[in-house]
């Protein structure tokens, strides 16, 4: 199981949750609420990071996404702010060079749930 | 089994998420053997392993089986889709083809389970322990046992099936036999 690799993104990361309950409601507005699977994995969490780094820890994050992209793998990864390390996919992220040798990469990563 | 459990539990006022596990067991006069494939569509707690439900452990799969709802005057088709991305399900369609050709599983059985996550064995959950409830392997709903009818599609991704129940198979009626006097000379008389 691989890791990527320890480069912090940037301040201003946004995670998402929404779980999948289904609710069922009418008219007057009291509601059930049921889960249908485990309960915790019915909560993936999708973070949208951003690395604001040198061309070179940019290219590792490529490399590194490209490899798991290949293998078709998920990741472990410790978002700032969590309490430990999670699994992840990523399937789209993006990279612009602003200045000579800085590059930022915009990364969209979503939990999964497998050994 | 016992229904009990779970019928007093969906009526509390947040009950524990449905499980939902599906059986597949192939005919020995159909197939050549009478092999068990167990599927769930999700990963435990502990380390994301495999389910396990009275002892039985649930391969992770992506499978979903739909349309269980009984319409007005006629039986269920239910319709069951399994990923066919790793060719595990095209795997055991050729395995089964060369015992009866063109059989594509046809006659197996198939079973949804239904539990709840309150329900299942302490192996699932970190610790050896069910933090939801205590594990009881007899706990479900009523199991829905239904015969695979016919193979409505199988590509690179998705195998999907038409589900029926016993009776609702081609050439299947109750009774299945009827019981006349030319058959059985002494139905009818009284002496």
């Amino acid at each position: 199981m691989a890791t990527f690799p320890s480069i912090q993104p940037k301040y201003g990361q946004q995670k998402r949750s929404a779980p999948l309950t289904r609710t069922v409601r009418f008219a007057d507005g009291y509601e059930h609420r049921i889960l249908f699977g485990i309960a915790e994995h019915q909560n993936p969490k999708v973070f949208n990071f951003t690395f604001e780094v040198s061309e070179t820890e940019a290219d590792t994050i490529e490399t590194f996404l490209d490899a798991r992209a290949n293998d078709s793998a998920s990741f472990d990864f410790q978002p700032p702010g969590e309490a430990s390390s999670s699994k992840f996919v990523c399937e789209a992220w993006s990279k612009s060079i602003p200045y000579l040798n800085r590059a930022t990469v915009q990364v969209t990563f979503r939990q999964v749930f497998e050994p | 089994m016992s229904t009990d459990p779970v019928f007093s539990e969906v009526q509390k006022i947040n009950p524990s998420a449905i499980i939902e596990l599906f059986v597949l067991q192939l005919d020995n006069a159909l197939h050549g053997a009478t092999t068990i494939y167990r599927f769930h569509a999700g990963s435990n707690l502990d380390a994301n392993g495999e389910i396990v439900f009275a002892g039985n452990t649930y391969l992770r799969f992506p499978i979903e089986a739909t349309g269980f709802a009984y319409q007005r005057g006629q039986l269920p088709r239910p319709k069951l889709r399994v990923s066919n991305a790793t060719g595990l399900i095209s795997s055991i369609l050729v395995s089964v083809n060369q015992v009866t050709r063109g059989n594509d599983l046809t006659g197996a059985t198939f079973t949804r389970i239904r539990t709840m996550a309150r329900f299942l064995d302490a192996i699932n959950f970190p610790g050896n322990t069910n933090p939801l409830g205590t594990p009881d392997p007899s706990a479900e709903f009523k199991r829905q046992v239904f015969t695979i009818d016919r193979k409505s599609a199988e590509n690179r991704e998705v195998v999907e099936f038409e589900l029926a129940a016993s009776l609702d198979m081609a050439g299947v009626r109750a009774p299945k036999r009827q019981c006349t006097r030319a058959l059985f000379p002494s139905i009818g008389t009284f002496n």
